[in-house]
C-alpha cells in the first residue's frame, strides 16, 4: 500500500472506510475468545495503532494474558510472554552475545535475541522485577531498538508492550517510577466480569474447545492503518481542547479546577496530549471518519491521563483517585 | 470544486442563517433592554435628584446610542465563523465535520484527508439545506425592521428626553415651594423665641425658595448661593438643637425681666421713667443680641465660619457672663428704682425731712463742697442704679462706708435706726439747708455732711449725673403730686450738685 500522503481522495476514502471494517471485523474476531471487554479490546487496538504501549492493571485471572494472546493471534503477531521476576536481568528480555561453534569447528560470537524480539509482548507483572530489568525494556519500548556490545538491533514492527500489575499484591514489588509510568500509552484498567460474562466465560471455558479464531490482519496492513492514522486532521478548536485539558490537570494553572490544585501533585506532561490526540485519531478511524471530534478525546481522556497525574499527599490520604481528577477535568475545561 | 471556497459556501447554510436569527432577535431584546430599562432609572434619579437638563440628555444620547449599537450588531454583525461552525456542528451532531474542513482549508497545508473531509462537510451541509446567509443586500425584511426600529428609537429617544427635562423641573419647582415654606414656618418660629439670626435665615430661605419656584431654569447660576446657604443652616441647625441660641437665649430672659420692670415701673414710676428705663435694656438687649448673632454668623473678619458653628467656648462662656451680669445689673436697677419711689413717696407724703423727729439731724455745717470731698461715694439714692453692682456684702469697708448722706436717710437725731440694711451709711452730722436757697413753703430740709474721710468709686461729675437722672425721674413721676412737685425741684436744687450750687 502507498503511503496516505500519496493517495488521492478516493483511495483515502476506500482506505478508511476498509480500516473501519478491518477494525470491525478484529473486534468481531476478539470477541469470540474474549467475553466482554470491549472497551478494553478497543483500547489496546488503539494503543497497537498510535504505535503505543498499554499497562494493564488487574487482579489475576481477568483473561489479560489470554486477551493479549488473542489479538496477537488475530492480528496475526509474534506474541511472547515475559514473567517479570526479582531476579530477572536485563538480558533475559534483550538477548545476549553467546560464543557459538559452528559445523567447521570455528567459533563466534552471536547474538542470542531475547523474548522482545516479538512483535507483541506480555510483560506480566512487570513490578516484581527490579527497576534495573524495568529500565532495559521501557528504552526498547520507547526506542524501538535495542543496543547489546555497541550493536544496535532494530525490534520487529508493529512492536508493542503490554504490561500488567496487580493492584492488590504490592509487597516485594518494584512500583515503576513516574517517568516510565509515563512511557506507556494508555494505563487500562482490568475490571471484573458482569454475572452475564462470568457465566459466558464458564460455558465457553469448560465445554468444546474454542472456536478457531481467523487472522483478520497482518502486519503490514496495521502498520499501514498507523501512517493512516498519523494522517487524520484535527482542526484546532479541538487541538485547543486537548492542550487545555491537559493544563487543566496542572495544580499551578489558575484555569485548573479546585480539585486539581488542591489534591494533584504534578500534571500530565506533552505525551499525555500526544497521546490523546493520537487515540483520538484512531477513535474516529473505528468510527469511519476522517477527522477528530471531541467525542474522540473525551474517549480517550480515562486510559490516557489516569496514569500520568500524581496526587499529593494530601490526595492520597483522602483516598482521591486520578479518574475523579480526569472526571473534575473533563467537567471543568469546556469545548469551545 | 474549489477547496478555498468550499467551506464559505458551507457556512451558507440554513442552520447558520438560524443561528444568525437568533443572534438578530437578541441583539433587539439586548437594545430593548437598555433602553427601556434606563429610562425608569432616569426618572428615578429626577425623583430624587434634580437632574440638569444636560446631563438628563445626555444619559438619555447613551440610551439613544446603545439602541443603535444592538441594532447595528443585529443587522449587519457578522458571527465569528469558528463559533458558528463549533455550534453548527454539536447542533447537528456533525462531530466537528464543519470546523475541521473549515481548518484545513484555512491552514493551507496539505493534508491528503482535507478532500476527503470536505466532502463529507459538503454532505453535512447538503443535509441541511443549505442556503444563501451572507447576502449582498439586505432582504426586504430586515430592512423593514430596521426601519420600525429606527422609529421606535426616536420615539423612545424623544421620550427620554422630555421625561428627563420635566421632572428634573418639576422638582427644581418643588424644591422651591417647600423651601419657601419651610422658611416662613421657620421665620414664625424663631421670631416667637427672638432668634434673631435663625429669622434672617429662615428669611433668606424664603426668598431663595420664591425665585426657584418662579425661574427653576436659574438654578445654576444660584449655585454659590445653595452652597453658602446650606452649611449656614446646618450649623443653625446644630446651635438650635444644643440649646445654644445664647444670644436670642439671653435676650429672652433680658426680654422678660424687662417686661416684668416695664411692667413694675409703669404701675409704680412716671411713664417717662419707665419709657427711659425700657429704652435702655432695649438697646442693651439688642446689642447683646447683634453680638450674638455676629459671632454666631462668623467671625466680624468676615471669614467663612467653621462648618461645626459653634462659638469658642471661652467667648460663649464670656458672653453668658456679661448676660447674667446685665440681668443683675436689671435687677439691681429695679431694686434701686423701687428704692428711688419709696424716698419720693415719702417726700411726696412728708414723712421723710418735714419733722427732724424721723432721724434727720440738723446740720452742723454748711453744704459740702468739692474742695472738702474731692471723690464723694456713692449712697443710696442712684449711686446703686448704675454704679458697682457688688453686693453689701462684697464691698470693701471702705466701699460699705458711703460718706455722702442720703436723702432721707432717717435716722433719728437720737441715733434710732429701724432699718437694718448693711448698707447703712455711718452716721454723719445733719446740716440744714439755708433757707434762701428755697423757694415756696418754708421746709426746714436737713442734709448729712461729708465724713471726714472717704474714698470714693465716683467722681463728683458722675454722681451729679446720676443725681440729675433720678430727680427728673422723682420729680415727674406719679408718686409726688403736682402741686408739690416745685417743692421737692426746689429740694434737689438746694442739695444739687457743685455746679448747679456754683451758678446759683
Amino acid at each position: 500500500m502507498n503511503d496516505a500522503v500519496d493517495l488521492t481522495t478516493e483511495q483515502l476514502e476506500q482506505e478508511t472506510s476498509r480500516a473501519r471494517d478491518q477494525l470491525t471485523q478484529v473486534r468481531r474476531e476478539i470477541g469470540k475468545a474474549i467475553v466482554g471487554h470491549e472497551e478494553l479490546v478497543d483500547e489496546i487496538l488503539v494503543c497497537l495503532l498510535s504505535r503505543g504501549h498499554a499497562l494493564l492493571e488487574g487482579v489475576p485471572g481477568l483473561g489479560k494474558t489470554f486477551l493479549i494472546r488473542t489479538v496477537g493471534q488475530v492480528l496475526d503477531l509474534h506474541t511472547r510472554r515475559i514473567q517479570f521476576t526479582p531476579d530477572l536481568m536485563p538480558a533475559d528480555i534483550l538477548g545476549t552475545n553467546v560464543l557459538v561453534t559452528d559445523n567447521h569447528g570455528s567459533q563466534e560470537i552471536q547474538f542470542q535475541k531475547g523474548p522482545v524480539f516479538s512483535q507483541v509482548i506480555l510483560a506480566d507483572e512487570i513490578n516484581r522485577a527490579t527497576p534495573k530489568t524495568q529500565s532495559a525494556l521501557l528504552e526498547a519500548m520507547q526506542e524501538q531498538r535495542v543496543t547489546i556490545g555497541g550493536i544496535t538491533y532494530p525490534l520487529e514492527l508493529p512492536f508493542m508492550v503490554l504490561a500488567t500489575q496487580n493492584p492488590i499484591e504490592m509487597e516485594g514489588t518494584y512500583p515503576l517510577p513516574e517517568a516510565q509510568m509515563d512511557r506507556f500509552f494508555f494505563k487500562l484498567r482490568v475490571r471484573y466480569p458482569s454475572r452475564e460474562e462470568m457465566t459466558d466465560i464458564v460455558n465457553r471455558t469448560t465445554g468444546t474447545p474454542p472456536p478457531q479464531l481467523e487472522r483478520v490482519m497482518d502486519a503490514p496492513a496495521i502498520m499501514q492503518l498507523q501512517q493512516l492514522v498519523r494522517a487524520l486532521p484535527v482542526a484546532q478548536p479541538v487541538t485547543d481542547y486537548v492542550v487545555r485539558l491537559i493544563y487543566a490537570t496542572h495544580p499551578q494553572e489558575e484555569a485548573s479546577p479546585e480539585v486539581t490544585r488542591t489534591f494533584v501533585r504534578y500534571g500530565a506532561s506533552p505525551r499525555g496530549a500526544q497521546s490523546l490526540i493520537l487515540a483520538g485519531k484512531v477513535f474516529a478511524l473505528m468510527a469511519g471518519r476522517s477527522h477528530v471530534s471531541f467525542e474522540d478525546i473525551r474517549r480517550a481522556l480515562f486510559p490516557a491521563l489516569r496514569h500520568r497525574i500524581i496526587l499529593n499527599f494530601h490526595g492520597e490520604a483522602e483516598g482521591m483517585t486520578t479518574e475523579a481528577v480526569v472526571t473534575e477535568v473533563a467537567g471543568h475545561v469546556k469545548e469551545e | 470544486m474549489n477547496r478555498k471556497k468550499q467551506p464559505l459556501a458551507l457556512l451558507v447554510t440554513r442552520l447558520s442563517r438560524r443561528h444568525r436569527l437568533v443572534l438578530f432577535w437578541w441583539n433587539l431584546l439586548r437594545a430593548a433592554i437598555l433602553t427601556f430599562g434606563l429610562t425608569p432609572v432616569f426618572l428615578i434619579l429626577s425623583l430624587f435628584v434634580a437632574l440638569p437638563v444636560s446631563v438628563g440628555a445626555i444619559l438619555g444620547m447613551l440610551a439613544l446610542m446603545s439602541f443603535f449599537y444592538a441594532l447595528f450588531s443585529a443587522l449587519f454583525s457578522r458571527p465569528e465563523t469558528v463559533r458558528l461552525l463549533l455550534a453548527a456542528d454539536r447542533r447537528y451532531k456533525l462531530h466537528e465535520t464543519l470546523i475541521t474542513a473549515w481548518e484545513l482549508t484555512r491552514s493551507g497545508k496539505h493534508n491528503p484527508f482535507a478532500p476527503v473531509v470536505l466532502k463529507e462537510a459538503e454532505q453535512a451541509a447538503t443535509r441541511v439545506q443549505a442556503r444563501t446567509v451572507f447576502p449582498a443586500r439586505i432582504p426586504a425584511p430586515r430592512l423593514l425592521a430596521a426601519a420600525v426600529a429606527l422609529a421606535v428609537a426616536a420615539l423612545i429617544g424623544y421620550n427620554i428626553f422630555t421625561a428627563t427635562r420635566a421632572p428634573a423641573q418639576g422638582g427644581i419647582v418643588n424644591l422651591g415651594r417647600n423651601l419657601s415654606e419651610l422658611g416662613n414656618r421657620l421665620a414664625v418660629q424663631a421670631e416667637q423665641h427672638d432668634d434673631v439670626s435663625t429669622m434672617e435665615l429662615a428669611r433668606e430661605l424664603e426668598r431663595f425658595g420664591r425665585q426657584l419656584t418662579q425661574d427653576p431654569a436659574n438654578l445654576a447660576s444660584e449655585r454659590e448661593r445653595v452652597k453658602n446657604l446650606i452649611p449656614r443652616l446646618e450649623s443653625q441647625i446644630k446651635r438650635i438643637e444644643r440649646g445654644e441660641a445664647a444670644g436670642d437665649r439671653g435676650t429672652d430672659k433680658s426680654k422678660n425681666a424687662e417686661e416684668e420692670l416695664a411692667d413694675y415701673l409703669k404701675n409704680r414710676l412716671s411713664d417717662s421713667s419707665a419709657r427711659r428705663t425700657v429704652r435702655r435694656m432695649s438697646e442693651q438687649n439688642r446689642s447683646t443680641g447683634e453680638i450674638l448673632q455676629q459671632l454666631q454668623e462668623g467671625d466680624p473678619t468676615g471669614e467663612e465660619r467653621p462648618q461645626t458653628g459653634d462659638i469658642a467656648p471661652d467667648r460663649k462662656r464670656e458672653i453668658l457672663d456679661g448676660e447674667m451680669k446685665r440681668a443683675e445689673d436689671s435687677s439691681e436697677l429695679a431694686d434701686n428704682l423701687e428704692r428711688a419711689r419709696d424716698q419720693l413717696k415719702k417726700l411726696r407724703d412728708g414723712s421723710g425731712s418735714d419733722s427732724p423727729g424721723d432721724g434727720s439731724s440738723p446740720p452742723e455745717d454748711g453744704t459740702p463742697s468739692k474742695e472738702q470731698s474731692p471723690r464723694i461715694a456713692e449712697g443710696d439714692l442712684g449711686g446703686g442704679a448704675q454704679g458697682d453692682s457688688k453686693s453689701p456684702s462684697e464691698k470693701t469697708p471702705d466701699e460699705s462706708q458711703p460718706q455722702t448722706s442720703g436723702i432721707g436717710s432717717e435716722p433719728a437725731p437720737d441715733g434710732g435706726d429701724t432699718r437694718e440694711d448693711p448698707r447703712q451709711p455711718e452716721k454723719s452730722r445733719l446740716q440744714e439747708l439755708p433757707k434762701s436757697q428755697t423757694t415756696g413753703d418754708v421746709i426746714h430740709l436737713f442734709v448729712r455732711e461729708l465724713p471726714d474721710e472717704a474714698t470714693a468709686a465716683l467722681t463728683p461729675d458722675e454722681v451729679a449725673q446720676r443725681f440729675e437722672r433720678v430727680r427728673e425721674s422723682a420729680i415727674h413721676s406719679d408718686a409726688i403730686p403736682p402741686e408739690r412737685r416745685e417743692l421737692v425741684r426746689n429740694y434737689f436744687l438746694a442739695i444739687g450738685t457743685g455746679s448747679e450750687s456754683g451758678t446759683e
